[in-house]
């Protein structure tokens, strides 16, 4: 049954198209929310800037989450390398109700490749945020060619091939930025005991484990103990060799125009805690995140608030509408003292770019729609023409042009439904092996090296396509379609039913 | 001698008054049929002979109501019929149960089996239960061909899709059988006992039989002959 496969493949096609399309706008709409919250409150005149908002926000109940942030431009400069980031100062403890920081540090944290060694540094969170700690950008810490402190774990060749079994191992659980650069070996002196020596400083402490963690204090890597199949015995050693932050000079336009008068103050200095990507596009590519009091300091500004990031719950946040209303609600609350505004608003060009976008895709569609539904009813009509003495021979034994017509009707419509299920079915076949189809495809266009590449530029990997039981949207997808499918089958396996059922039954027999 | 309508109605199943038929060619006309009646007593079996072409496929057409013609009448039964005006649905309807068809190609539908096929005029009608489920197995014993039920027409020989063929119209228990060379296609001796069938189950089902052949022998098996030539019908025997 070719015309099946035919309605299949159309169907197939465009949900498969929609469904990115629309997995693209979930995707860039959840990065748009994560990268600003689903609305940002802006303080109007100079007395709301130092008022606290964030109480009156947080008391109404669809408010889940309200952080406060500064932001300006600063100067970064380590020796003769500068970079104007954009600076936000955000509250270490808050922001993360709002924002995923904690995910953004783990999408810019990278891993150090070495031969003999390897990188065990842990990913950094919100909780190193500290007054004299920043997170910036890969763009900025390329720029200025700093990076955050890292620690490689020596590996000893001769002992991991020894056996199959998983062997225990030491890992670093934190690695504040303050640490320094430093050769740490760690020796078992007995299951309960192990020899800590640093061989630059000449640290030298027996060790005493109460726990999994050894923690030797401010400034020093907090190490974690995890068991293999055996416990660890005399003897078991281990070589770490940590590389501490770099260090940052930051300016502020104040400063500079203190430079002037000649009251040039010392430039503030504060280390990199990590590399931070906000995925976001149409974030600011050069970004650094600090603390409220940090930014309070450097511009000399306590108690000034730029804005807030609101987030609300799921129940508004899911309805732009409720969500624009809420918005409204909150603003009148705050008389003239702020303006609130919501994520679609304030990003409403990008949206309107991709609602463009989506014009054109229906465009180009609606043709292939047609198309499709020609060659549904061109196959049906070639089916009525070989048939068309037996439509005379059905008249001729009782059948009148009604049922007739109807059997006819009724084989489109059987098409047009099998057609429909298979689309869908290959549908969601092709939505659940996406991500082996494409890095199929990938490899055999980029080869293995180019796979990356492409992965990062379009981001197939990580884009989430809905099942249609999955969500509404998704759902009407499918149906929309199967339900064109079956209509479009349908009306071609009546027209040419009618055309033959309205022929004289005596010259329908007679044709060859 | 002229063929005749007789005119006592009640125990005639079929009669046609005067039937006229031509065709257009271009300009140029080609009465097929000048001036044929006919009339057919409940279950007798008359015989159509003629040349090809002199238009006894046609007539068998507007008996059927398959086809218009130019003036006439016919009547089912007691029902009457211009045959110039255009089919009713009613007429449609009644086709079904009143007449059966048989051609000489068969003309059975090759996706469906044997049984589907003998019971589709059922089906179309509406009429179908479980009595008509029984009597095309029936019929189908009748002519021999009960195991091939679930075949596929391809599958059969000639002289059994004719026998198929048969089953089907006469699946109904309609009055008249009108039966277009059918055994055109057929070998003398399959031909023989298709036709001895066709004959003997008419008998029994109390059908009339209308019979267009170019077999003389079988010709004279029905009660009445009759020849078409030049338009009009005459009776021979
Ligand atoms: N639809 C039509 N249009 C034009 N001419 C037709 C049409 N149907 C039949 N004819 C002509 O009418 C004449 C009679 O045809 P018909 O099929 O009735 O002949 P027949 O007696 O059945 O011949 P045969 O014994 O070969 O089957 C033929 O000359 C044919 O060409
Ligand atoms: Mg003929």
């Amino acid at each position: 049954m070719l015309a099946v496969v035919g309605v299949a493949l159309g169907v197939n096609v465009m949900i498969v198209v929609i469904a990115f399309m629309q997995g693209f706008q979930e995707k860039f709409r959840s990065d748009i929310i994560d990268a600003q919250g689903h609305a940002r409150v802006l303080p109007l005149n100079p007395s709301s800037r130092t008022k606290d908002l964030k109480s009156t926000l947080s008391a109404h109940p669809e408010v889940v989450g309200c952080s406060p942030y500064i932001q300006g431009q600063l100067l970064l400069q380590n020796r003769e390398y500068t970079s104007i980031p954009h600076s936000i100062g955000v509250d270490p403890v808050t922001s993360s109700e709002v924002l995923p920081f904690n995910a953004f540090l783990e999408k810019g944290h990278s891993v150090i490749d070495a031969f003999d060694s390897e990188d065990v540094t842990p990913v950094p969170t919100m909780d190193s945020l500290e007054d004299k700690v920043v997170f910036i950008s890969l763009e900025v810490a390329n720029r200025l060619g700093v990076r955050p402190a890292a620690i490689l774990r020596k590996i000893d060749h001769n002992k991991t091939q020894r056996t199959g079994r998983k062997v225990g191992t030491v890992r670093v659980q934190r690695l504040d930025p303050f640490v320094s650069s430093a050769e740490w070996n760690i020796e078992f002196l007995g299951p309960s005991q192990v020899l800590i020596q640093e061989k630059l400083s000449s640290f030298k402490q027996v060790y005493d484990l109460t726990g999994r963690l050894i923690d030797l204090g401010f400034g020093k890597p907090v190490f974690e103990l995890i068991e293999g199949d055996h416990s660890f015995a005399k003897g078991d050693t281990f070589h770490f060799q940590c590389f501490r932050a770099s260090t940052l000079e930051v300016y502020s336009p104040s400063m500079i125009e203190k430079a002037k008068s000649d009251e040039m103050s010392p430039p503030h200095e504060v280390k990199v805690g990590g590399i931070i990507e906000v995925p976001w596009q149409g974030f600011h590519s050069e970004v650094l995140f600090g603390s409220l009091r940090f930014m309070e300091d450097i511009k000399n500004q306590p108690n000034v608030r730029d804005g807030y990031y609101l987030k609300f719950s799921d129940n508004t946040a899911g309805d732009d509408k409720k969500l624009g209303n809420l918005c409204e609600e909150l603003e009148e609350k705050g008389g003239d003292d702020w303006a609130i505004i919501p994520w679609f608003v304030e990003n409403a060009w990008f949206f309107e770019l991709l609602k463009f976008e989506e014009y054109l895709m229906v465009l180009i569609m609606i043709p292939i729609g047609l198309v499709a539904a020609f060659a549904i009813a061109i196959a049906l009509m070639t089916s009525v023409l070989r048939k068309i003495k037996e439509i005379g021979l059905l008249i001729a034994i009782g059948g009148n042009q009604f049922s007739v017509g109807l059997i006819f009707c009724l084989q489109g419509f059987i098409i047009g439904s099998l057609g429909a299920i298979l689309g869908c079915g290959f549908a969601i076949l092709f939505i659940k092996y996406r991500d082996t189809l494409m890095s199929f495809i990938v490899e055999k266009i980029a080869g293995k090296e180019g796979q990356a590449g492409v992965a990062q530029f379009y981001d197939f990997y990580s884009l989430e396509v809905f099942y249609p039981w999955e969500s509404t949207e998704s759902m009407m997808t499918f149906l929309s379609f199967a339900a064109f499918a079956i209509l479009v089958s349908t009306i071609a396996g009546l027209l040419p039913a009618w055309r033959a059922a309205r022929l004289n039954p005596a010259d329908a027999l007679r044709s060859e | 001698m002229r063929y005749e309508v007789n005119n006592s109605t009640e125990q005639f199943s079929l009669r046609a008054k005067s039937l006229k038929k031509s065709f257009a060619f271009g300009d140029s006309k080609l009465e097929v049929l000048r001036s044929v009646s006919l009339s057919l007593k409940k279950a007798e079996s008359l015989s159509i002979q003629g040349d090809s072409g002199c238009g006894k496929s046609t007539l068998l057409n507007l008996l059927a109501r398959l086809e218009q013609g130019d003036d006439g009448e016919i009547f089912w039964g007691n029902k009457k019929m211009e045959a110039a005006r255009k089919q009713d649905a009613k007429q449609i309807a009644q086709r079904g149960t009143y007449i059966g068809v048989i051609y000489q190609a068969y003309y059975l539908i090759p996706e469906l089996t044997v049984f589907q096929n003998v019971i589709l005029p059922a089906r179309l009608n509406g009429s179908l239960n479980p009595q008509k489920q029984e009597r095309v197995i029936n019929l189908l014993k009748k002519m021999g061909v009960e195991q091939k039920a679930n075949q596929i027409p391809p599958k059969l020989s000639g002289g059994e899709r004719q026998r198929v063929a048969i089953a089907r119209a006469l699946i109904n228990s309609p009055k008249v059988i009108l039966a277009d060379e059918p055994t055109g296609n057929l070998d003398e001796k399959t031909g023989g006992e298709v036709m001895d069938l066709l004959l003997q189950t008419c008998e029994e089902e109390k059908a009339s039989l209308l019979l267009v052949t170019h077999n003389p022998k079988f010709a004279e098996a029905t009660n009445r002959a009759a020849v078409l030539r030049d338009g009009e019908l005459n009776q021979i025997a």
